[in-house]
């Protein structure tokens, strides 16, 4: 129960103002870490938390939900009735059927963390293919814009392939067919 | 990130339908991830178990961001825009419930006056994606296999570009402004929609009301009007509801990067872009404009999942 709403509430976080309560927490109070994106990997830990903690919340949402539909799925109640132990059902049954709607979004997950990036790199003043793509579109810089959003598109086009082939690994029913 | 919950909504629909109806209770099956805390259920009992503590709060919010939305003076007599240089940076107090920023302005007079502009920005995208999506999502549903085709392939295309992409295109093409971050967001909202529309009409299409329809004589348009639309809009209600709240997100995303509302507005985007300077000495101008962003949306979707719900049982 209370997963369930951290997960909502990790889903419904926006990433500036996460990226915010981040930089005040762990370079302000505790000063940790640095508040713009230096190299290095202290750099990138409040950039990386930024994005991933939202996304988390997301697949954590989803897979609950599949975990719970696969808890009532038949072949846990025929591994149940051959006496498997609960938490050897959920390790060998229930979490790589319930895996598989993670894994699908994983794609599209892509796609929103290019989407998110624009917002954190701007934020964390990191000087990547989102903050040039901001940067272009301000001052209207048409070719960059075009090169940026297509470079993206096909990286997020390769992505949704690369996933697409990780569910055929992940699931025998897709390779059947 | 607005597909994000139009994606989570598929997935969780695909993989809650068959289950409710076989699950008796009070909560009445499994529901979205909203409002389930325990004494919610309990709460939720005495109202048939449709409304939780969660809902109540959520309503609560969202009922006060209406009466902010349209009469602000209620709730947040003083002037958004009187500044006071003397008071400027001041902490949350008595005086100044959410501190004041760099020029004496009162945050929550400006946070509760911008609530008319970030709602209506976050609704009128809402609309103009829920719009473009069902004319797309009927279009490619009824019109035939080659319409369907086409549209199909345009909205691929359109899902080849992350959501935020999107807009940013079609602001460089327009120019920022808040007008614009509204129709981009809207835009970019719209596939999603589509495909959801699409897949609904679908279903709705082959089932047996719409054949008994069929040879009953009645003409395509007749039951496209009085059978099929109506089964297909119901949802539309509950993916608005949820996609309002991802809606204010995005657009309050775009006014942080100077591409909405700009900053003399109260517009919750801009005053976050405008706190981002003084985030180490007054945490207060970005904190509660965003914790505005934050719960007006979890309140859309905890909403959202209630109407999902009553429609499902009802």
């Amino acid at each position: 129960m209370l997963g369930s709403g951290l997960e909502i509430g990790a889903a419904a976080l926006p990433h500036f103002w996460l990226a915010s309560a981040l930089i005040v927490v762990f370079s302000g109070w505790l000063g940790l870490l640095p508040p713009v994106s230096t190299p290095g990997p202290a750099g990138l830990v409040l950039p990386v938390l930024t994005l991933a903690l939202p996304l988390a919340g997301f697949l954590g949402q989803v897979m609950r939900e599949s975990m719970l539909t696969a808890l009532e799925a038949p072949f846990v109640i025929s591994a149940r009735a051959r006496g498997e132990s609960e938490a050897g059902i959920r390790r060998v049954h229930v979490l790589r059927h319930a895996s598989l709607p993670g894994i699908s979004l994983s794609g599209w997950a892509f796609g929103s963390l290019i989407s998110g990036a624009v917002v954190v790199e701007t934020i964390f003043a990191r000087p990547g293919l989102g903050r040039t793509l901001l940067n272009a579109v301000t001052v209207q810089d048409v070719p960059v814009v075009i090169g940026v959003v297509l470079f993206v598109a096909t990286a997020y086009i390769l992505m949704t392939l690369l996933t697409d082939l990780a569910q055929r690994v992940a699931d025998p029913r897709l390779r059947r067919s | 990130m607005s597909d994000l919950e139009i994606q989570a909504g598929l997935a969780g629909a695909a993989a809650r339908r068959p289950r409710g109806a076989g699950r008796p209770g009070p909560a009445g099956g499994r529901t979205g991830a909203a409002g389930r805390g325990s004494d919610g259920r309990r709460f939720g009992q005495w109202f048939g178990g449709q409304i939780g503590l969660a809902e109540v709060l959520a309503a609560a919010f969202v009922l006060f961001l209406l009466v902010a939305a349209f009469a602000p003076g209620l709730v947040a007599p003083g002037d958004p825009l009187a500044i006071d240089p003397r008071s400027a940076f001041q902490g949350p107090s008595w005086v100044h419930w959410f501190g004041t920023d760099e020029s004496g302005r009162d945050v929550y007079t400006r946070v509760s006056h911008g609530t008319g502009s970030s709602l209506q920005i976050g609704v009128a995208a809402t609309l103009i994606g829920l719009g473009l999506g069902a004319v797309l999502g009927t279009v490619a549903g009824m019109l035939g296999a080659v319409v369907d085709f086409t549209v199909n392939r345009l909205l691929e295309v359109m899902f080849a570009f992350p959501g935020l992409l999107l807009a940013l295109l079609f602001i460089m093409i327009f120019g920022p402004g808040p007008a614009t971050a509204t129709f981009a967001v809207g835009l970019a909202t719209a596939p999603g929609y589509a495909r959801i529309i699409r897949a609904q009409l679908l279903s709705v299409r082959s089932s047996a009301f719409v054949e008994a329809a069929t040879v009953l004589g009645r003409s395509r348009a007749r039951i496209l009007v009085r059978h099929i639309l109506p089964n297909t809009l119901a949802p539309l209600l509950v993916l608005g509801t949820l996609g309002i709240g991802q809606a204010i997100i995005w657009a309050a995303a775009l006014s942080y990067l100077g591409l909405g509302a700009q900053p003399p507005a109260a517009e919750w985007g801009a005053m976050l872009s405008a706190g981002r300077t003084y985030l180490s000495t007054a945490v207060w101008m970005s904190f509660f404009p965003g914790l505005f962003v934050v719960l007006t949306s979890i309140s859309a979707t905890v909403l959202g999942r209630a109407v999902e719900r009553r429609l499902r049982h009802a």
